[in-house]
């Protein structure tokens, strides 16, 4: 058996048995009594007590070095402008692919891994090959239209094969299908003051976070309607504004981050949670708002692992100046899977401000918003594991990873 | 001969009240002859060799124009217009930013502390004599800031028994009323005028229905939460007792807009209002030496407050902006030299919510020399200044000469540098997503230019070329915070490129025909920046731009035709937006009912072709077709300034 074979086997053997009966989460297993990932860790890369070579990682059941590694994730660097793969440890693999101005999100469509550039407005399509990460065809791969001084798409995701995208700075939910050629561009208008950020998908419908007006709105994607609009104003602190932000689908609810900031965009309280039933589009009674805990303020992702729901959280303000500046940064685990969802203890974040998170093979990978680190961390054992520089800060000094992707 | 030096140096004293823009009323009349003679239809007076127009405002009389599009009539001027219809507007000159041109009234430096570019908009056309533009890097003359050009907005002079009074009205709501007035006496002469305007300026536009999907429907809307008002007084005047001289102006404005945002992202609850109060005070004195000495002192109080609704804006914010301080000035002139030093002080504060109250001093001491060869056949004019801003200080300077070549034709040639130190806001402002940033540096202009000039019975005309430098651009880019922006010392362009003007009266026996062409060719290029603008024109700076115009006079009644060509000019620093060329012709008649005293009608139609796709480089729309009827009472002609 060749070693990809293994690898596949290794891969479908660990989501099989991704979550033991004992404790292990989705894409780990007991080795030694301990939940492991054979994925991506280095002591057992493969198989239970494979260990690898010094200086060696572990990337996709096979130990690697350096630049030998495929990457376990792809950032956003939104300062650097451009798209860079990540190893597990995680530190930097292979060049990074310059893309436009502002890439602020990445969706995966297929093989190919597509980023939205916030500021040139515009979206760049990537392809994954041996050689690595590399342009599909001249940039920009598609070019939404800007009307204004401003432009901001801020989101983007796939769903049937169509990519979504939220325009900001019109207020709209862009949808794209990159097969037509010219590409196909359909618009659903989200309202005025909407400032569309994170969506998620339910069935055929989408659920945009309105940052701007605080609400929620359900998008009919057979009918490009919208079809609800959930206010979620009324869960923020006594005086602050919600200002919804990311989404998270698991089982029949929709989990939306609230900022929960003041007039001067300072926190006015914990960070929150908002419930919403996706049977019938409105909120979860006796359960909103979900209080995140003093540990965490403003909640920026969230991302559901095996009924967990993980929420990154973080502060600071515009005028900070080292990460010491950071205040209530953390990753929280709330348990959605019961009937209320029930908070757990804070795994507190030093001088990081996790922002986007996904897990690939059951390990958490998390953009600093601040440093241009990537943070690896484990779900199990509840602690951030390393941390490793990928997004270089250019020479104005800081770098936001703005998203991150797993790796295919 | 001794009469001789002493017409020079009044010369000389002229030319600098025109620099200060209180000279213009009326000087001496044996003057005047001696400025024909040593500067035939010279346009700059503090920049003799300068690529200079300056434009008369009674030319546009009665038409609806501000004194931006006045200005843009010359070559190498862009406007960025937000709107149209007593919206913010402001100039670029040569590609330079807003920022980089110094924009003075009547000699008093506009808005030197928020930056982002004065809005000529509150300037009261009323008000206006004529313009001057000046091309280049003009920091030895105008003083720190002027990194493209400078423009120097001249008030009418006070010539004692002259009066008017004009109403307006038109498309959109828009109305205004003027008045004037001026009385005085052998030695001295007061002008007092008033001006008051508004308009609804609810015009009908079209606009993508969909505004992300490409070449989608055009759907009719109408420009809501767009109208304006504005209202000023201004008192000018001079005393002139033996060999002294006294000038003074004082201006008080105030305006008042709403803020209509884009189509894509309308605001209608966005509002700002502010006022300007002005005042400058000269003396002067021919000294029996040579020597001319002069000394003043100016100052202003601005005012803004702007409220943006949220969630999308950041609620009210307040404004104060004020500067004063005083010069001196000593003029020798020394056989074919004319030298000029003098030194100012002043200081500056900015008082804002936005951005916390800070004030900093500016010292600026300078010398310039005008000096002319054979019986002016060619002349030479060196200046230098050394300005210190707050902790900013800098050199700026400028070589420029021209030879005659023969009759009417000659040559002119210069180069400059300037810097611009950093504005309050980009130093400070802390709002919504902007980030202040403390250790800016300031940005810095070379240019060079040169051109062929006619200047004879045919009229004037000159064609001639540029170059630019701008380095360490202040440029926003993201900050820290998502979302967030940060100004950054992050950008060097250059500029290249030709322009044309012509003005003639050649065939002024055919009912007073006049004509104007001014094109400008601009290539900009990013030569520094992020990757991916590298190499790419920098944005709202369209290629191409052309004005023309033709009007007769032949004294009952008259007419103007005029067309307005801006090309294709991108949206953003990567050159993957862009706006469509756009061409705005306009048409204009008048009638003189009587001579004397004056009574007079006008109509013109703006955007006569209705196009209702027009806008401007940030996407706002601009009017369709817009009418305005116009009444006079006043001086005749003959008696006017």
């Amino acid at each position: 058996m060749n070693s990809r074979a293994a690898a596949v086997l290794l891969l479908a053997a660990s989501l099989a048995a991704c979550k033991s009966e004992v404790v292990c989460t989705t894409g780990q297993v007991l080795c030694d009594g301990q939940c492991t990932s054979l994925q991506s860790d280095a002591s057992s890369c493969g198989a239970c007590g494979r260990s690898c070579g010094a200086g060696e990682s572990c990337s996709g059941g096979l130990c690697c070095q350096g630049d030998q590694c495929p990457p376990a994730v792809y950032a956003a660097c939104f300062n650097g402008n451009a798209v860079q793969g990540s190893t597990g440890v995680p530190a930097p693999v292979g060049a990074p692919v310059a893309v436009e101005t502002g890439p602020i999100s990445l969706a995966w469509r297929g093989s190919s891994l597509w980023v939205a550039n916030s500021i040139s407005n515009t979206l760049d399509r990537m392809s994954v090959s041996p050689s690595g990460l590399s342009a599909d065809g001249p940039f920009p791969t598609v070019s939404v239209p800007v009307s204004g001084p401003f432009s901001d798409l801020e989101f983007l995701a796939e769903w049937n094969g169509l990519l979504h995208a939220s325009n900001a700075a019109v207020g709209s939910l862009v949808i794209v299908d990159p097969d037509a050629a010219p590409p196909g561009i359909a618009e659903v208008p989200l309202g005025d003051f909407a400032f569309p950020q994170g969506m998620a998908f339910a069935g055929n419908k989408a659920y945009v976070a309105l940052n701007g007006s605080g609400e929620v709105v359900v998008v009919d994607l057979t009918a490009r309607t919208v079809t609800k609009r959930i206010d979620l104003s009324s869960l923020a602190s006594a005086g602050a504004s919600a200002l919804p932000s990311r989404l998270a689908v698991a089982g029949d609810r929709v989990y939306v981050t609230l900022w929960n900031l003041d007039a001067s965009f300072s926190p006015a309280g914990h960070g929150r949670l908002a419930v919403i039933d996706a049977t019938t589009d409105s909120l979860v009674p006796s359960v909103n708002p979900v209080d995140l805990g003093g540990s965490c303020l403003n909640p920026a992702g969230i991302a559901v692992l095996d009924g967990t729901a993980w929420v990154t959280c973080g502060f600071f303000p515009y005028t900070a100046t080292s990460a010491a500046d950071i205040t209530g940064a953390a990753f929280v685990p709330v348990d959605v899977s019961g009937p209320a969802p029930v908070v757990g203890a804070a795994v507190p974040v030093e001088l990081a401000a996790p922002g986007s998170l996904v897990f690939c093979n059951c390990t958490g990978f998390a953009g600093d918003r601040f440093s241009g680190d990537v943070l690896r961390f484990d779900p199990v054992a509840r602690t951030v594991t390393s941390r490793g520089l990928v997004c270089p800060p250019p020479s104005t000094g800081s770098s936001f990873v703005a998203d991150v992707a797993c790796g295919r | 001969m001794r009469l001789e030096r002493a017409r020079r140096v009044f010369f000389a004293l002229a030319v600098t009240w025109s620099r200060l823009a209180l000279g213009a009323g009326e000087p001496p009349s044996v003057v005047l002859p001696e400025q024909v003679i040593r500067l035939p239809r010279s346009p700059a007076p503090q920049d003799p060799t300068a690529a200079a127009t300056v434009v008369e405002a009674w030319r546009f009389e009665g038409e609806l124009k501000g004194v931006a599009e006045l200005a843009a009539t010359a070559p190498g001027v862009a406007i960025r217009s937000y709107g149209g219809l007593g919206q913010l507007t402001t100039l670029s000159i040569r590609g330079s930013n807003a920022g980089g041109v110094r924009v003075l009234l009547d000699g008093i430096p506009l808005d030197t502390a928020a930056g982002g570019g004065v809005d000529l908009s509150t300037i009261p056309l009323h008000w206006v004599d004529h313009v001057e533009v000046v091309r280049g890097a003009e920091g030895a003359y105008y003083g720190a800031g002027a990194l493209g050009g400078a423009v120097n907005v001249v008030t009418r002079p006070a010539v004692a028994g002259t009066w008017g009074a004009e109403v307006t009205g038109g498309s959109f709501g828009t109305v205004s009323g003027v008045g004037d007035v001026a009385v005085g006496g052998e030695r001295w002469a007061l002008l007092t005028a008033v001006t008051a305007g508004s308009t609804q300026g609810d015009f009908p536009y079209l606009t993508p229905s969909s505004p992300s999907v490409p070449d989608s429907p055009l759907v009719l809307e109408t420009s809501r939460n767009a109208a304006a008002a504005q209202g000023g007084l201004l008192v000018k005047g001079r005393w002139t007792p033996g060999l002294d001289r006294l000038d003074g102006v004082a201006q008080l404005s105030w305006g008042w807009r709403q803020l209509p945002g884009v189509p894509a992202s309308p605001t209608p609850s966005d509002w700002q209002r502010g006022g300007r109060a002005s005042g400058a005070l000269r003396w002067s004195r021919l000294l029996s030496s040579g020597l001319t000495l002069e000394a003043g002192a100016a100052g202003r109080v601005e005012t803004l407050d702007v409220f943006t609704a949220p969630p999308g804006g950041s609620g009210a914010t307040d404004q104060r902006d004020a500067a004063g301080g005083g010069e001196a000035r000593l003029t020798w002139e020394a056989g074919p030299s004319l030298f000029t030093a003098g030194a100012l002080g002043s200081l500056e504060r900015l008082d804002s919510t936005a951005s916390g109250d800070h004030r900093r001093p500016t010292w600026a001491a300078w010398a310039s020399d005008d000096f002319t060869i054979g019986k002016e056949a060619a002349r030479i004019s060196p200046a230098v200044r050394v300005d210190a801003v707050g902790p900013y200080s800098g050199v700026s300077a400028k070589l420029g000469a021209s030879a005659r070549l023969s009759g009417p034709w000659s040559l002119r040639a210069s180069a400059g540098r300037s810097f611009r130190p950093p504005s309050f806001s980009e130093l400070y402002l802390v709002q919504g997503p902007f980030e202040p940033n403390p250790d800016l540096g300031p940005e810095v202009a070379w240019s060079v230019d040169g051109a062929a000039v006619y200047d004879g019975p045919l009229g004037r005309a000159s064609a001639g070329g540029f170059g630019a430098l701008y380095d360490d651009l202040i440029v926003y880019e993201p900050g820290r915070v998502p979302g967030s922006f940060k100004p950054q010392n992050a950008l060097r362009a250059s500029s290249a490129g030709l322009e044309l003007e012509i003005l003639t009266a050649a065939a002024r026996d055919l009912w007073g025909l006049q004509g104007q062409l001014s094109y400008t060719f601009l290539a900009t290029e990013i030569l520094r920046g992020v990757p991916g603008v590298v190499g790419k024109e920098l944005p709202q700076r369209p290629r191409n731009r052309a004005y023309a115009r033709v009007s007769v006079d032949p004294g009952v009644a008259g007419g103007h035709l005029e067309a307005q060509y801006v090309g294709l000019q991108y949206l953003d620093s990567r050159n993957i937006h862009s706006a469509p060329a756009s061409l705005i012709v306009s048409a204009g008649a008048f009638a003189r009912i009587l001579r004397s005293p004056e009574v007079r009608i006008g109509a013109e139609v703006k955007t006569l072709l209705d196009d209702r796709t027009l806008q401007d480089g940030f996407g706002y729309p601009l009017p369709s077709r817009t009418l305005l009827v116009s009444l006079r009472v006043g001086s005749s002609p003959e008696n006017r300034p």
